[in-house]
């Protein structure tokens, strides 16, 4: 018997080698499957649930602050000395008006 | 529910491209988990019989299988479109067997040597109407050394080509067939009383 007759012949006895579990495995192993596979899913879900709404308010948190700032110092602008010198002023003394200008 | 499906060897062995498969990978990948469960009914026959093969011992192979199919559900995003998933699942199972038994064999401090090769459970899990002859095939392939074992019962149970067992094992195909050769060598001499020795 050639090298490739032995194991071709050996390879067709051994088929019987195969595992053959339990019946119950095919219906319980599925099942284990499927819980832990719904768990995995589960959990992106829930995530993503939270996720999203956590971001939108840390966004416009963000949006917020950044437009109080800018606000802020548009509203400082007015007091400064660059704004004082550019906008004419009145003063009025005794009557007579004077006009303090650029 | 799962559809019991007994798949024929030859769709669990062979890298045909399976349409339902393919909607089935698809719709995974985009959320529908129910639709994992045709590629567990599909391949599971065949994972729990290749985790065996390695641990021999039937409630870890249980848990391995299960720990395969998680895993290849957790990482399906990366799975290529159009690719068979079975020698991907195949080698998913067999990377965490083989895991195990070197975590095992690093605690017990065991050497696997030819004269003793690493104690995997025992043969009470051998298909019950597995005959003398089963047996004796059996106890050789045992006999063999780690990766000659493997691949042997790759090869000679479950009926993987030598280009399966490399993808599964991350051998290249011409170290599979070293090691299916010096196994065949070995098994021809264990197993000479029953298929005849070299010179016949």
């Amino acid at each position: 018997m050639s090298d490739n007759d032995f194991l071709e012949r050996l390879r067709d006895d051994a088929r019987q080698l195969r595992y053959e579990p339990d019946a119950a495995l095919w219906t319980r192993l599925p099942a284990k499957i499927r819980q832990r596979v719904a768990l995995q899913t589960n959990a992106s879900q829930l995530l993503a649930r939270w996720f999203r709404p956590i971001t939108a308010s840390f966004l416009i948190l963000a949006l917020a602050a950044a437009l109080s700032v800018a606000w802020l110092e548009r509203g400082d602008s007015a007091y400064s000395v660059e704004a004082m010198g550019q906008n004419s002023m009145e003063i009025t003394v005794g009557g007579d008006t004077f006009s303090i200008a650029e | 529910m799962f559809a019991m499906q007994r798949e024929s060897d030859r769709t669990a062995t062979r890298n045909e491209t399976d349409p339902i498969e393919q909607r089935a990978i698809a719709a995974v990948k985009g959320g529908n988990a129910g639709s994992y469960d045709y590629l567990v009914s599909k391949y599971m026959k065949r994972v729990v019989s290749i985790a065996w093969g390695i641990v021999r011992n039937a409630h870890d192979a249980e848990d391995l299988a299960q720990e395969a199919f998680v895993k290849a559900f957790q990482t399906i995003a990366r799975f290529k479109p159009g690719e068979p998933f079975g020698p991907w699942i195949y080698r998913i199972v067999t990377n965490l067997a083989l895991d195990l038994m070197k975590h095992r064999q690093r605690f017990r401090h065991e050497e696997i040597t030819d004269a003793y090769p690493a104690a995997r459970g025992d043969r009470a899990d051998l298909p019950a109407a597995t005959n003398e002859l089963a047996r004796r095939i059996d106890g050789a392939i045992e006999s063999l050394p780690e990766m000659q074992r493997l691949v042997a019962r790759l090869y000679l149970v479950e009926h993987f080509e030598h280009a399966e067992i490399a993808s599964m094992t991350r051998l290249s195909e011409g170290t599979v067939r070293s090691h299916l050769s010096l196994a065949r060598a070995k098994l021809r001499q264990r197993l000479a009383d029953l298929y005849g020795g070299t010179h016949e």
